[in-house]
């Protein structure tokens, strides 16, 4: 009886171990990083600027799309493995660097456990210097340099710049409460541009805002970004 | 066994074969306007456990006896014909082959935002838009591969299949005697498989109607509903929206939606008492038997607070529940 | 054992009498086979009936929803508020790769083809027709994806393992449209010389359509040199700005034989403007400007629900109505009678309100296509005044509303509760209500019942008629540099509407044009389109949550969000102005995002099965 008992129980068992939700194991490997220049990070909208990971060895061709972040940072989890990575030609306010592996715009990533990688790109501009003040009646005033980064054939022209204000962590021609803009053509010194804002009165009542400067470059649909920052009204 | 234990183990695995399918070893362009009829390619098998075991006992002038039943099926897929994906995400994302059916994917629910304060300075996009839609107590999504957007490459499996039997079953049945009492149990239940709230049963006034009660009464509110700078009141249930089925916390499958369940329902219950038969001869009857007995008389589950019985799928709980019977009888044998 | 025998051979002698082959031999009941159709000419009418009905639409009056995905009307519908929510059409947003119909419409060509039994006219009729449905379905695809791959027979895989010779690559965007033009001249000469036969294709539809055609691909070719990155290197999109000036000449040439050959022309029944405009839509007996309709019939199972969706909930035949509810963008956008344009002033230039007796003086003196396009507060529809106002406004400013239809309150100094709520509305968030303050008067049927979901509506959809052929001559003159004709083109369509004012060659601008099109054929499904091939539409919809335009007549002005205009009553007895109507420009509650029209948005996307299963398609740009 008690060896029929143990064939039992031990049958039982057996089953527990197939509980799981999936007998799939999930991806791992993170792969993360940043857009950069000369390391310093390229910042953007958010949803707007996507770069594509192919993975060889599928029967059938599709991209994973991974997502770059307002601040230029980017993250995926996958599985091992090695990927192509590429940034489309039409995306972000930058033009990709020609990567020596592969002869081409190209990054291969050799993937076995985390990796932290970041992507050098040449940026049409960059927004330097920015500084935020608050005047007394709600008026946020942004100065800051445009540094043109691409010059000779492959320039662009400034088409506009603005300054954003909004209540959350996320900022730009979507997401804001109060936005200026300066058409590029009235620009008179790209080393000291200054932009401002009136905040209007927000409900509930904050004391606080966040807040960006934006350039839209001439033909791109991207837009560079200056790095969010928290400002007390 | 010695007589008093008895009992049975079934294994079994069922393999089916043939399943029909599209065969796509050649792919025709989209533009010939129709596609191939299909063929028998795929398979797919069920496989598990079933066990029963009874005990026939006595203690002093009770005899009764206890059983219990389980079982355990669970069902895969098996094999399709040449299977194709696109990269290795879409092949843990889309691929049956080898792997159990009826995965309920999702997103997983960290927690509830805590204050006006914490949204501001959240930041992972939590609803897409800039987080403008979040309140306190609004649901916040773990943002599974660090991008800081909540989209489909955050899903997970979250819970077990929603839209077929548990994958568990277990049955406890009891019957007792004594002297000329005798009652009967038979509690059956279920676990492994999970509800999940949808359409009315999560969005508040869903089609401008309804308002599941339990919402209202345990939610995140304002102390002055009319004074948008007033504090806020912290309850279970994020704060209520009007029909709002697109915002963030009802637009996606998630863990808090989700009841990973199990349940015990006494679904047979009977107490009868046989009248002495010294007295029932006289009036010439051979046995006189009164008895009451209930079907469905309580269950045990997670789904009680909702107020929705646990053997349904519906996910707008839109169902009537299971009758609860009580029946009083009396046998009679001439 | 004998019992038996007797038995079998009793079987066996029956089984034995039933070897009538025809028994198992049953003709089908319910379909109808090649040789049956093909030699009756009414089964072939209602197989081409079928394909006519099949032809792809966006927005129709079947299809109200899609109506306010733009700008033009906000959806006053609970299912429907998503449409003023989303931050951004998706890439794959008004995409069509339906080559299941094009088969169809090939199959139907090839069995026409062989079709002896039929009277050669007759036979010639239906190829025509054939290959203009087949010319409109590839219209409707070059619309939406660019040049496609041109498939003009049906394609059969004969399962012998190598499907490469079934893969065709895209045409060139103006590939398509030549095919087009080239089979509309073609089949002009088999085609009915008719105007009274408007469901069906007749000559003058073949001038129509090639007058709209010619006028897209033109304006393709010379605006998409504004968005040089919305092409693709073999050209599948994008037409080179070269041919624009010959697809100009040809629209005109087309637009022109249709106006000169007489056989249309403009509606002008009713002696009120506004109504004889209103009922150029509901009037299908002898209607002189509609060329080319999709008909339906009461009691036929065909009917259409548009009067059900849209009409106004004070006066409704049913549980539901009012839910395209026309933008205060497109309101304002109609013109003043000396053709100047003026958004509408709601307060003095000291600050106190504008009042007025009765709520619709506010839209007097105006353009009559606005009354005749839109029910305006204090209009009527169907014998009754609408009841559109949204509160009664207090002296103090402060304003009494309701939250539902025939809310109730007491105002103060009065003992009795009144009504303070229109029963047209605007409620915020309330359906049926007119949210933006107006409800949709084009194509309403003015029949008892026809607000009934038992009865609904026959009004038909028109999809071509004369006044925009007028407007596509007048933009392909412009175009081309004859202003004088554009004028004189413009200036007809005008003065049915009421602006008897002729305007000069000077006053033709590009603006007018545009500011034309968009008063004169608002909800008939031309928006999306003209956008388009403007490339306006990445302009206009760009994302930014911008204030209403004080400029109504300039085309780039930016649109994003739907606005309204409620009217309140004054309330101040005893006082100046008590029960005089006052307005309060509004946005609605429910528009919470602004449109955004990307540039990959242009050409819609061609999926990954799509190109999976061809490789030679290329992908839309754009969209990466």
């Amino acid at each position: 009886m008690k060896l029929q008992l143990i064939i039992i129980l031990g049958i039982l068992s057996s089953f527990l171990y197939s509980c799981g939700l999936d007998n799939y194991d999930a991806p791992g490997s993170v792969l993360e990083g940043r857009l950069v220049y000369n390391g310093e990070p390229i910042n953007v909208s958010y949803n707007d600027v996507t770069f594509q990971l192919w993975e060889p060895g599928w029967q059938k061709k599709a991209e994973i799309n991974v997502a770059v972040d307002q601040d230029g940072s980017y993250s995926a989890l996958l599985f091992n493995a090695n990927y192509k990575l590429i940034i489309p030609s039409n995306q972000g306010p930058f033009r990709s660097k020609l990567n020596a592996e592969s002869a081409s715009d190209t990054i291969l990533v050799n993937l076995n456990g985390n990796k932290v990688l970041d992507i050098e790109v040449e940026p049409y501009y960059m927004i330097r210097n920015p500084l935020f003040t608050v005047a007394g009646s709600r008026v946020v005033t942004g100065t800051f340099k445009a540094e043109q980064i691409i010059t000779g054939v492959n320039a662009k022209n400034i088409e506009e710049v603005a300054i954003y204000v909004n209540k959350t962590m996320f900022v730009d021609f979507r997401s804001n409460v109060s936005a200026t803009s300066l058409a590029g053509s009235e620009i008179t010194d790209l080393n000291t541009i200054s932009l401002n804002t009136t905040v209007p009165e927000l409900v509930p009542t904050q004391t606080y805002v966040f807040v960006r400067i934006g350039l839209k470059i001439q033909g791109i649909e991207d837009l560079i970004f200056s790095p969010i920052v928290k400002v007390n009204l | 066994m010695n007589s008093k234990i008895s009992g049975t183990v079934d294994y079994f695995n069922r393999k089916r074969s043939g399943l029909p399918a599209d065969k796509y070893d050649v792919l025709v362009p989209s533009e010939i306007g129709y596609t191939l009829p299909k063929e028998n390619l795929n398979s797919d098998a069920i496989s598990g456990l079933e066990a029963s075991i009874n005990y026939d006992g006595k203690v002093g002038q009770i005899t009764y006896t206890v059983g219990g039943n389980v079982s355990y099926a669970r069902e895969k897929f098996m094999n399709s014909y040449k299977p194709r994906f696109n990269n290795s995400w879409d092949n843990y994302r889309n691929s049956s082959e080898n792997r159990y059916t009826g995965i309920y994917w999702g997103y997983e629910n960290i927690g509830q935002f805590q204050s006006i304060e914490q949204i501001n300075n959240y930041p992972i996009n939590n609803d897409g838009q800039g987080n403008k839609t979040m309140l306190p107590g609004d649901l916040m999504y773990k943002d599974v591969n660090g991008d800081g957007k909540i989209d489909g490459y955050d899903e997970r499996p979250i819970g077990f299949p929603r839209d077929r039997n548990p994958i568990l079953n277990f049955g406890i049945n009891i019957s007792m005697a004594y002297k000329a009492f005798d009652l009967k149990a038979d509690f059956s239940g279920g676990s492994m498989y999970s509800y999940n709230q949808n359409w009315e049963m999560r969005v508040p006034y869903q089609n401008t109607g309804n308002l599941l009660k339990a919402f209202y009464e345990d939610r995140w509110h304002r102390a002055d509903p009319l004074d948008l700078n007033s504090a806020w009141i912290p309850g279970k249930y994020p704060a209520l929206r009007f029909n709002d089925g697109g915002h963030s916390n009802y637009n996606k499958n998630s863990s808090y939606w989700l009841t990973n369940m199990q349940y015990i329902r006494l679904r047979t219950f009977e107490v009868g008492y046989t009248l002495p038969k010294a007295l029932t001869e006289k009036a010439k009857l051979q046995k006189v038997r009164f008895y009451v007995n209930t079907y469905n008389l309580f269950s045990l589950d997670k789904l009680i607070k909702l107020g929705v019985e646990p053997e349904i799928m519906d996910e707008n709980g839109l169902q009537y529940p299971q009758n609860k019977l009580v029946n009083l009888g009396i046998n009679l044998s001439f | 054992m004998k019992k038996y025998s007797i038995l079998l051979l009793l079987l066996m002698s029956l089984a034995w009498g039933c070897n009538d082959k025809a028994f198992l031999d049953k003709q089908p009941t319910n379909i109808l086979v090649d040789s049956q159709i093909w030699a009756d000419k009414s089964l072939v009418l209602s197989v081409i009936a079928d394909l006519y009905d099949r032809v792809p639409e966006f927005q129709t009056i079947t299809n109200w929803s899609e109506f306010a995905s733009l700008d033009e009307g906000f959806a006053s519908n609970a299912g429907d508020y998503g449409r003023h929510k989303n931050t951004e059409y998706g890439y794959g947003e008004w995409s069509n790769w339906d080559y299941g119909l094009i088969r169809e419409v090939n199959m139907f060509i090839e069995k026409c083809g062989t079709a002896d039994k039929l009277d050669p006219a007759v036979k010639a009729q239906f190829l025509a027709e054939g290959r203009f449905i087949r010319a409109n379905i590839y219209f409707e695809l070059v619309k939406r994806m660019g040049g496609v791959p041109l498939i003009l027979e049906p394609m059969t895989y004969d399962f012998s393992g190598d499907p490469t010779y079934l893969r065709k690559p895209r045409s060139k965007e103006v590939e398509i449209y030549d095919f087009i033009i080239k089979e509309l001249d073609e089949i002009k000469v088999d085609l009915p010389k008719s105007s009274v036969i408007k469901s069906r294709a007749t000559q003058g539809l073949i001038l129509a359509m090639k007058s709209r055609v010619c006028l897209y691909a033109a304006s393709i070719a010379k605006y998409g040199v504004t968005t040089p990155t919305v092409t693709l290197p073999a050209g599948e999109v994008g037409i080179p700005a070269g041919l624009a000036n010959g697809y100009y000449q040809k629209a005109l040439a087309a637009a022109e034989e249709l106006i000169n050959s007489g056989d249309y022309s403009l509606y002008r029944k009713k002696e009120n403007l506004s109504e004889n405009f209103s009922n150029l839509f509901i009037d299908k007996g002898n209607n002189p400007e509609a060329i080319f309709v999709r008909d339906f019939k009461l009691k036929s199972g065909k009917v259409e629900p548009w009067t059900l969706q849209n009409q106004p909930w004070s006066q409704a035949e049913d549980l539901e109505g009012g839910r395209l509810n026309p933008s205060l963008n497109l309101v304002q956008s109609f013109e003043k009678l000396d053709n100047t344009y003026e958004t509408y002033a709601t307060k003095k230039a000291d600050g106190d309100y504008i009042y007025f007796s009765n709520p619709k003086d506010m839209f007097a003196n105006r353009d009559a296509r606005l009354e005749g396009t839109v029910m305006l507060p204090g209009s009527f529809y169907k014998g009754k005044q609408l009841d559109i106002w949204a509160g009664f406004l207090l002296a103090d400013g402060t304003i009494i509303k309701g939250d539902n239809f025939g809310a109730r309150k007491t105002l103060p100094g009065k003992t009795a509760a009144e009504y303070v709520v229109g029963f047209d509305g605007p409620i915020d968030n309330l359906e049926f209500s007119a949210q933006s303050g107006f409800y949709v008067r084009k194509y309403m049927d003015l029949a008892v019942g026809s607000g009934q979901r038992g009865v609904m509506s026959e009004v038909w959809w028109i999809r071509y008629r004369l006044g925009e052929i007028y407007l596509n001559a007048a933009e392909a003159a412009f175009e081309l540099g004859n202003k004088a004709k554009a004028a004189t083109y413009m200036n007809t369509v005008r003065e049915r509407a009421g602006l008897i004012i002729p305007l000069t060659e000077a006053d033709i601008t590009f603006d007018r044009v545009v500011h034309e099109r968009k008063v004169e054929l608002a909800f008939e499904g031309h928006e999306l389109w003209d956008m388009k091939r403007w490339r306006l539409a990445h302009i206009i919809w760009n994302g930014q949550s911008t204030e209403l335009t004080t400029n109504p007549g300039k085309a780039d002005e930016v649109s994003t969000r739907v606005f309204g205009m409620w009217p309140y009553k004054y309330y101040n007895p005893g006082g100046a102005n008590d029960g005089k109507y006052v307005f309060q420009k509004i946005i609605p509650a429910q528009v919470t995002n602004a449109h955004r029209f990307r540039l990959g948005n242009y050409y819609s996307d061609i999926n990954s099965t799509i190109r999976n299963n061809n490789p030679l398609i290329t992908r839309n740009p754009n969209q990466e």
